[in-house]
């Protein structure tokens, strides 16, 4: 069973992925602490946000990285849920081709609960204007806490 | 109004349909652009939204709060509390910053949301420190937050009355926009009626303008296939844009395929320097030219070639050759022009008839005269003789001794004599001119015909002396040697008489290249150089010859008979007085016979 190859977490959960994965660490679920999720690839976008005034910065681990990292293969959808129960569809594809991020930080600090953290769904929203309007913007789920795969 | 002012209305109202459609599609895309603009502004939704998240999570707290004072307050409860202060923080931060803190300010509900977040604020302080001394939150902070929680419900009633007062608004807009560019499209869809109108008008006018030409074309084409010139008609590069069927059968072309639409030089294979090539070569200059009436190389008709420019306003366009069949009219007035000729030389020949005989008449008058002048001077003196002699035998009679009657009988002889040489030798020059005279040509020999001659005038007149030089004279000449003599003898009959002794008379022969020269010189009365030419008249005399006794006739024969031989007399004076008569005989008549 691949379950045994994904750690165990230490800290508080941030982050629970379902579905048909080759790798987990609880029955079809791979949970994440802020350690493993700052184990993996970390990467930045600059851009402007719907939700904010100006430029920001953001780092964190790219979606595809995450979705490599677990061994999704031939999922169709995202259904990403936030603390609030926000939830919303993406299809996987463009999920991946728009270059969605999981970021961590914002302007270099760390995001908290209380400002859209900690896990907050970007894009590179100013490089592509495919994705610059309303259906597009409602993908950025922040307080992300819960990805299912399907 | 005149035509062209018409069309030229015409063209300005479809000038100005299309500028009005341009103007009006403008205005409509315009106002539908700025609308659209206006569509994508507007945050009323996005706030209403944002105030019920905010609303529901600070219930939610409350909630919470109640079942945290209410319970055991477990470390799972604490947790759970922490979570949902965390997310109605977030919440109210969602309303009161970022993006949407303008809207709220446009609302006019920013002083509601300040109150309400820092409420939440304070109450967050009591929450911490009740969480952490896992103690009762107080209930009047809860009944702030109860109160702040129907003031934000109130708020988002107010925006959403508001929004939809703006909805409404904007949709009144967007319909009176509708409307206008309802209104715009029409307009640009009448004057696109209009526009195609005119399209329509003006392809039918092309149509019936294209049906025009090509009867034109049609007629153009029956009266060049009718006419009975050969017609080619050219463009300025030579190139054939009409041509008949005359033009085919005077010059069949040497391509087989159809002439109209090539090179008139290709078509008939000309050279460069064709004639033809070099009359469209002119045409195209703006020349008219005609050829005239010549000969069709390879044939036996005759035709002319004329070629006009053909114009379009000033411009040089083409030209037109025509090529005439002229063979019939050609032909007649060659005929016409042979009659002439052997009309014109009817004429002549008539006139010189005419003029001959006149010549003829005249001569013989003057020949008539000469003879009437000659016969009155010399007939007369021998008559007289005669007359005086017999008229003394008759007053005598009887008395007349036999010696005067012999002496008188004898003049009357003389006399009859001088009258009966003077009427033989003219019977003689009569003769000669009759050509009643036979030439006989044969071998002689000249220098002992001369001595004879000079032997017997010695005999008549013993008292002259003659000096001959006939050294250079060959043995034998080809002559008649009964005229050459007549001549020889009157040369020096005249040589006597007109000198007077002791002056002796030279008779020298030269020979050049060509001719004998019998030269007789005396040294006598001589001529005047008028008279030159008249010594060879018939019945002239010289006027210093009056009272010699001749009949005009001698050199006149001698003369007719040198031409006989082909030669002439002709008459010099003599360098230191007298006269030199020259008898030139051809030495080539020698060497042929």
């Amino acid at each position: 069973m691949s379950a045994s190859q994904l750690a165990t977490p230490t800290g508080p959960i941030l982050l629970t992925i379902t579905g048909k994965l080759d790798r987990a660490n609880y029955p079809d679920e791979a949970v994440f602490d802020e350690a493993m999720l700052a184990a993996l690839p970390q990467r930045r976008i600059e851009t402007s946000t719907p939700r904010t005034d100006g430029k920001k910065i953001f780092d964190g681990v790219l979606l595809a990285d995450l979705l490599d990292f677990v061994g999704v293969d031939d999922a169709q959808t995202l259904r990403a849920i936030a603390l609030n129960e926000y939830e919303i569809l993406t299809p996987v594809s463009e999920a991946l081709e728009f270059g969605a991020l999981l970021a961590m930080r914002m302007d270099g600090r760390p995001s908290t609960r209380r400002d859209k953290g900690p896990i907050w769904i970007v894009y590179p929203r100013d490089t592509n204007s495919r994705i610059q309007d309303e259906h597009h913007d409602a993908r950025w789920v922040w307080q992300l806490t819960r990805i299912e795969v399907q | 109004m005149s035509s062209t002012a018409k069309k030229r209305t015409i063209s300005g109202m479809t000038i100005g349909a299309v500028v009005a459609s341009a103007l009006l599609l403008t205005f409509a895309l315009h106002r539908l652009v700025q609308t659209e603009a206006e569509l994508a502004t507007g945050f009323g939704e996005s706030l209403l939204y944002a105030l019920y998240q905010a609303h529901d999570e600070e219930q939610r707290l409350i909630l919470k709060a109640y079942d945290w004072n209410s319970s055991e307050r477990l470390t799972e409860d604490a947790e759970q509390l922490h979570l949902q202060m965390d997310l109605a923080i977030s919440r109210m931060n969602v309303v009161s910053q970022g993006t949407l803190g303008p809207a709220v300010a446009d609302a006019n509900e920013a002083t509601v949301i300040e109150t309400a977040r820092s409420n939440l604020m304070a109450f967050d302080n009591a929450l911490q420190a009740a969480l952490l001394h896992r103690s009762a939150i107080p209930q009047a902070r809860l009944e702030v937050l109860r109160a702040d929680a129907s003031k934000l419900k109130a708020a988002a009633t107010r925006v959403l009355i508001a929004e939809r007062d703006n909805v409404a608004r904007q949709r009144n807009r967007y319909s009176s926009v509708l409307w206008e560019a309802i209104v715009a499209i029409f307009l640009i869809l009448g004057c696109g009626i209009v526009i195609v109108g005119r399209l329509l008008a003006s392809l039918r006018s092309t149509a019936r303008a294209k049906d025009a030409l090509r009867r034109d074309r049609d007629f153009s084409n029956l009266l060049l296939q009718s006419s009975g010139d050969g017609v080619i008609a050219f463009n300025v590069d030579g190139r054939c844009t009409h041509w008949n069927s005359v033009m085919g059968e005077m010059f069949p072309a040497s391509c087989s395929s159809d002439v109209v639409g090539q090179l008139v030089k290709d078509a008939y294979r000309l050279p460069e320097d064709h004639v033809i090539l070099n009359m469209m070569c002119d045409t195209l200059m703006g020349h008219s030219l005609h050829m005239p009436a010549h000969p069709l190389p390879g044939s036996d008709r005759y035709v002319e070639k004329f070629t006009h420019p053909v114009r379009s306003g000033r411009a040089i366009v083409g030209g037109i050759l025509f090529i005439r069949d002229v063979t019939e009219a050609h032909l007649a007035r060659m005929q016409l022009v042979e009659h002439r000729d052997q009309l014109e030389a009817t004429v002549k020949e008539r006139t010189r008839d005419l003029e001959e005989s006149l010549e003829r008449e005249t001569r013989l008058r003057e020949l008539y005269k000469g003879f009437v002048s000659m016969v009155s001077h010399q007939f007369r003196t021998p008559l007289s003789i005669v007359d005086s002699s017999a008229q003394r035998m008759i007053r005598r009679g009887k008395e007349m001794s036999e010696e005067e009657i012999r002496e008188r009988a004898g003049k009357i002889r003389t006399a009859t004599l001088r009258l009966t040489r003077l009427v033989s030798s003219t019977l003689n020059a009569t003769k000669l001119d009759a050509g009643e005279i036979d030439f006989a040509p044969r071998r002689c020999d000249l220098g002992k015909l001369i001595v004879e001659a000079c032997e017997r005038q010695k005999e008549t007149t013993p008292n002259r002396r003659f000096t001959m030089e006939l050294d250079q004279l060959p043995g034998s000449v080809s002559c008649d040697p009964l005229l050459i003599d007549q001549v020889v003898a009157n040369l020096l009959s005249n040589a006597v008489k007109y000198s007077s002794p002791p002056d002796p008379i030279d008779v020298m022969v030269a020979v050049d290249d060509r001719w004998l020269h019998i030269k007789v010189s005396d040294r006598g009365i001589g001529f005047s150089k008028g008279e030159r030419d008249k010594l060879f008249e018939r019945f002239f005399r010289a006027k210093a010859a009056i009272g010699v006794e001749g009949t005009g006739i001698g050199l006149h024969v001698a003369r007719t008979i040198a031409r006989m031989h082909g030669g002439d007399v002709d008459a010099l004076p003599r360098n230191g007085g007298g006269s030199t008569f020259v008898l030139r005989i051809p030495k080539e008549e020698a060497l042929a016979a």
